[in-house]
């Protein structure tokens, strides 16, 4: 498959329209219905730039704007092809219905610093973007960085000493793993005179074996700690402090889907499978990915808070994707890129109906939300499915993504590995669906009895739309923007080394 | 037009010279003059630069005598950078001279005397940038030293005690200076930085060149603060007025850094010849030391003052680093961590002498609030912070991006390590003052007062207007270079000589 | 000859024990004034140490004297220009350093630098 290279500005304009946004919010903090009609607004027009380029990927080619060159050698430039376009329409759709959400959620829970709040929220977008097109390592880590400094406000957005101390330590890991990234990028850029990112990579074989391991782990320093790997989730949990839509965006839209995809970019446009097998990482990486998977559900089990149990359950989810790029075979790539998307509308659904309960609540401990789906029908319907969807049933999204690791373990031979994906999602079923049980099951607990009828229309509104795209897309996964498609192309062009 | 290279030097010398007697005879036209002389010696540098960048090295000769007989002036795309930069800064400093000073409740003479020693002190940076040959550049390094010891003194009685150890240490530093220049000029003959550039190789192993050499590094050393010759730098830094250390902490450290460039260089031959190559290596691994230590030193100040000293040790040492690497990108790097620290530690400072007005206090816990009450202030800060972290998309992360890449390209994998970790050390010292501004609450008994001055103005911004501004400026600049970091890289130090003799 | 080529070595060590008693007083000595004559003393033997850089044996002051078209008849006269540069130097950092030492002893009531780094920290 030949492709055509398309000059154009659009992903540019994708890429900035939220930090306008950012400005504008910021300066019309006093006003706050104009301040969420700024977020709206380039919410939409954000997708609506990122659909008019899905066309021409879908043909084939790829989309390159003109590069900002630093000095010779040296480039800033964005490129969209299957792989970038997938994560920047996951990201601009959920922005888009996280902002609305926000809405509800802010405002019923009368926080404070909002503006803050929503300017931070625009430039993680911004920076998310930026990640999905970034066309080479210099401006993935441009954007990767801007992401850890506009997520640091929302992670201390409750101004606590918890929420400081958690700001400090979610600092503390990525900016220590950012710089060692930093350090891989410089020493790709020294060996190979350059860092564009091509299907297939271009670091095999040029240079010596201890040398690429050196590399393929310092890159993947910043993006592993983003995508939660155990041992270096220690930030996630910590991290649910934040407001709920935070802890919605920062576990399926911007900051872990943000390290999974650099994930699945070094190692399937940096380096590719072939070479990560030849150099001895792949086997490793997909056993510390399995390991992941395994003890994060576990300790999902003993989690009392929701939130945290949703944190946990993220950080074995993620590894899925990490598998999926470890196992380097077509199905299980095409899993991965397919469960980037899918768990992301999922796990978004999970945490808006965490949200939307605490709005009524107060409280997320999950003893006390029992009988609440009574009062809660549609809330805790949507937990339910998606609450399945997680744990891989089929007509939910995430069976689909499944399906493809579990042919991708087959595929590469290492069937162990299929059973480390059942049994997680046993788990799964585990740790969320007692949840869904007692809800509708047992008795109101008596603090809780005073909880009448659903969230207010702005939160229930944007969960029940991620509940219906999870369900059209589990029985038609290629509808509405074709990332069945996209997925299937991604994963194609890391297997040949074509776009 | 061609005497623009004089014109750079003459324009603040004589500034200098007549504005007493402006201050006497039109008191109220001094500060118009002061600073359009400023303004236009902005103009005059940028002229300099563009002549350099299209037209390749301008080599004046004073009076039109030939070297070795006359003084000549050169500028380069290096020399060329610091010029701009030194003319900048003043007439941004100057910008925030006037009101810091009409706050600080400074007589008329004391301000006066602030702007005869400041423009002085530009005139000698400036100058040391485009000397020629290497007594002229002393003579400048002399002229920008002793006008900071004063500017410094004027800080009050603390500042008077730091200004005479710093002054003390820097005649020491200068007389190491002037006997390297002898041993030089006993073993050639000649003062001329061309002339040496020719005559030296053939002699770079007599003990004579290479105890002048020692020397001649001992003594800009010293006058760069690099550690371990930094012991002057803290206190002088943390009690001078804040207008004079935002000068004195960006181009004037900047000038003596290059004034060591441009002798490992363009009169030692750099990495060519063996004994310069060794003496690069000590350079490094001093600048590297100076890196953790500023570094490590910042981070346990209390006072955000005396952190940003030791601060500019270690950001300082970036200039030395990149010179002892001396591959091309690391020199590029160099040159734009002369630009980058200049604007990033020249806001810093200015955002200091903000809350000294304001606030009245710099103790890093006495910080809070200070995002409401002084959000413009806060957002230089910001934007500063990360610069010196290195945080894309800053001039700081550019800086450390050339370098590292310098650095790699030199097989020197232990100051990727230093870099990276010195970022690391100013994120910790740095994101701690963040937090302090955006989110703890006022203290109690140290609260932001409106003061006379916001009355006066009657909108009541937080720091009189042209304070606001030169921060201002300063930050959309670090952001500029940042995002021009390219542009610069190719055209400007793409142009730097590295062949030795490029004089 | 051989006498004046030892004397020519003999003075150089003479200039640099001059520089170095300069610089062991200026670390010895607590007392600031102290400290500043012996930074004078420092200055001072460097301005020696251009001027016999200049010097040749047998040579006049160089000013033309009618007949004497001998260059090697005169001594450089360019360190002995280039000092006067210096000491005009050296003249300006005496007298601020001075007018910093009637400021310290103003604010400071006493010229002992251990006593005032004491006070310092506080």
């Amino acid at each position: 498959m030949a492709a055509d290279v398309i000059m154009t500005a659009r992903p540019v304009w994708a890429v900035l329209i939220s930090t306008a946004a950012a400005l504008l919010i910021m300066a019309s903090g006093r006003k706050p219905n104009l301040r969420e009609f700024w977020t709206l607004a380039a919410a939409l027009l954000k997708i609506g730039i990122v659909y008019s380029m899905l066309p021409m990927i879908l043909q084939g080619n790829i989309l390159i704007s003109n590069p900002l060159i630093l000095s010779p050698g040296i480039e800033l430039f964005f490129q969209v092809d299957a792989a970038g376009m997938l994560f920047a329409a996951l990201a601009s759709v959920l922005w888009f219905l996280t902002s609305i959400f926000s809405i509800g959620y802010m405002r019923s829970l009368h926080e404070a610093h909002q503006t803050g709040y929503y300017a931070s929220f625009a430039l993680c977008l911004t920076a998310a973007m930026g990640i999905a097109f970034a066309g080479n390592l210099l401006t993935f880590f441009v954007f990767f960085e801007m992401l850890t400094l506009a997520t640091y406000p929302l992670v201390i957005h409750e101004r606590t000493d918890e929420a400081l101390r958690a700001g400090r330590q979610y600092l503390v890991y990525t900016l220590i793993s950012g710089q060692l990234t930093l350090i891989g990028i410089i020493l790709v850029y020294q060996i190979a005179g350059h860092g564009n990112f091509m299907p297939g990579g271009f670091m095999s074989g040029i240079a010596g074996t201890p040398a690429l391991v050196g590399i393929f782990l310092l890159l993947m320093a910043g993006p592993a700690v983003k995508a939660g790997m155990m041992p270096f989730h220690g930030w996630l949990p910590s991290a649910m402090v934040a407001p709920t839509p935070v802890s919605a965006l920062l576990h399926a839209v911007a900051v872990v889907k943000a390290g999974c995809f650099g994930v699945l970019r070094i190692t399937g446009y940096v380096f590719s499978p072939q070479s990560l097998q030849a150099i001895g990482v792949a086997k490793p990486l997909a056993w510390l990915a399995g390991a992941t998977i395994i003890l994060a559900s576990l300790i999902a089990l003993t989690r009392p808070n929701l939130k945290q149990r949703l944190a946990y359950s993220t950080i074995g989810q993620l590894s899925y994707i990490i598998l999926g790029a470890a196992l380097g075979t077509t199905s299980a790539l095409l899993g991965s890129f397919y469960h980037l998307f899918a768990h992301g509308i999922m796990k978004i659904t999970l945490f808006f109906t965490a949200g939307a309960i605490y709005t009524k609540t107060h409280d997320l401990e999950i003893r006390k939300l029992s009988g609440l789906g009574r009062t809660m029908p549609l809330t805790f319907c949507a937990y339910t499915f998606c609450a399945l969807g997680i744990a891989g049933m089929p007509l939910a999204v995430g069976f689909i993504s499944k399906w493809n690791l579990l042919l991708g373990t087959v595929e590469s031979g290492q069937g162990g590995f299929a059973v480390v994906l059942i049994i997680s999602g046993l788990l799964a079923c585990a740790y969320l669906l007692p949840v869904a049980y007692s809800a509708f099951r047992s008795e109101v607990v008596p603090e809780m009895e005073h909880i009448k009828g659903e969230p207010n229309l702005w939160t229930l509104v944007p969960l029940l739309a991620t509940t219906v795209i999870a369900l059209i897309l589990g029985i038609f996964p290629d509808a509405a923007g074709h990332f069945y498609t996209l997925a299937q192309m991604a994963a194609d062009n890391i297997m040949t080394g074509t776009y | 037009m061609a005497h623009i290279p004089v014109l750079v030097v003459l324009v603040p010398l004589l500034t200098a010279l007549v504005l007493p007697a402006i201050n006497q005879l039109l008191p109220r036209i001094t500060q118009a003059f002061f600073k359009s002389a400023l303004l236009a010696n902005v103009v005059l540098a940028v002229l300099a630069m563009r002549h350099v960048v299209t037209e390749g090295p301008w080599h004046y000769w004073l009076g039109n005598w030939e070297p070795p007989y006359g003084i000549e002036f050169v500028l380069d795309a290096m020399s060329a950078t610091l010029v701009l930069v030194a003319a900048g800064m003043a007439f941004v400093v100057a910008l925030y001279a006037r009101p810091f000073f009409n706050l600080d409740e400074a007589g008329m003479e004391t301000r006066t005397l602030f702007y005869v020693l400041f423009t002085l002190m530009t005139s000698g940076v400036i100058g040391v940038a485009i000397a020629g040959d290497i007594f002229t550049l002393y003579v400048f390094i002399e002229i920008a030293s002793i006008s900071s010891y004063g500017v410094v003194a004027m800080g009050g009685g603390r500042a008077a005690f730091a200004a005479y150890r710093y002054l003390i240490l820097g005649t020491v530093a200068a007389t190491f200076y002037l006997i390297g220049i002898g041993l030089i000029f006993a073993m050639t003959g000649t003062l001329n930085m061309a002339q040496l550039s020719e005559m030296l190789p053939p002699l770079m192993r007599s003990p004579a060149i290479i105890a002048g050499m020692c020397f001649i590094i001992l003594g800009l050393g010293t006058k760069t603060a690099m550690v371990p010759l930094h012991s002057w730098l803290p206190d002088a830094h943390t009690y001078g007025p804040t207008p004079a250390i935002a000068f004195l902490a960006t181009a004037l450290l900047k000038a003596f850094s290059y004034a060591i460039y441009r002798f490992m260089y363009q009169i030692f031959g750099g990495h060519a010849q063996p004994v310069t190559a060794l003496a690069l290596q000590v350079l490094g691994g001093l600048a590297a030391a100076g890196i953790l230590y500023g570094s490590v030193m910042a981070i346990a100040q209390k006072d955000f003052r005396r952190m940003l000293a030791y601060s500019t040790i270690a950001q300082i040492s970036y200039i030395p680093l990149g010179i002892a690497i001396g591959t091309p990108a690391a020199i590029a790097g160099a040159a734009l961590q002369v630009i980058s620290h200049s604007m990033t530690k020249g806001c810093l400072f200015m955002v200091k002498g903000g809350m000294h007005l304001k606030l009245h206090t710099t103790q890093i816990d006495d910080l809070g609030g200070m995002s409401r009450s002084m959000p413009i202030s806060s957002f230089a800060l910001t934007v500063s912070a990360l610069s010196m972290i290195g945080l894309p998309p800053t001039s700081g992360f550019f800086v450390k991006w050339q370098l590292l890449r310098g650095a790699s390209a030199a097989g020197l994998n232990w100051m990727m390590i230093v870099l990276v970790l010195s970022g690391l050390l100013n994120a910790v010292y740095f994101f701690r003052i963040l937090e302090n501004v955006f989110i703890r609450k006022p203290n109690q008994e140290a609260h932001a007062d409106e003061g006379p001055h916001g009355a006066v103005l009657g909108i009541k911004p937080e720091l009189p207007l042209p304070m606001l501004a030169a921060m201002l400026i300063l930050t959309f600049g670090i952001l500029a270079v940042g995002v021009g970091s390219g542009w610069l890289t190719e055209h400007v130090f793409s142009l730097i000589d590295l062949a030795g003799g490029g004089v | 000859m051989s006498v004046a080529i030892f004397f020519s070595y003999v003075i150089f060590w003479l200039i640099a024990l001059l520089y170095v008693s300069g610089f062991f007083g200026m670390m010895e000595h607590n007392h600031l004034v102290k400290k500043l004559m012996a930074m004078n003393l420092m200055q001072t033997a460097v301005i020696l140490f251009f001027l016999l850089l200049g010097q040749k044996i047998g040579g006049i002051t160089p000013i033309a004297v009618p007949g004497i078209t001998d260059i090697d008849a005169y001594a450089n006269p360019l360190p002995q220009a280039l000092m006067l540069t210096a000491i005009v130097v050296n003249l300006s950092t005496t007298g601020i350093a001075l007018t910093f030492l009637i400021v310290i002893k103003k604010f400071w009531n006493t010229l002992d630098e251990s006593e005032i780094m004491r006070r310092m920290d506080k």
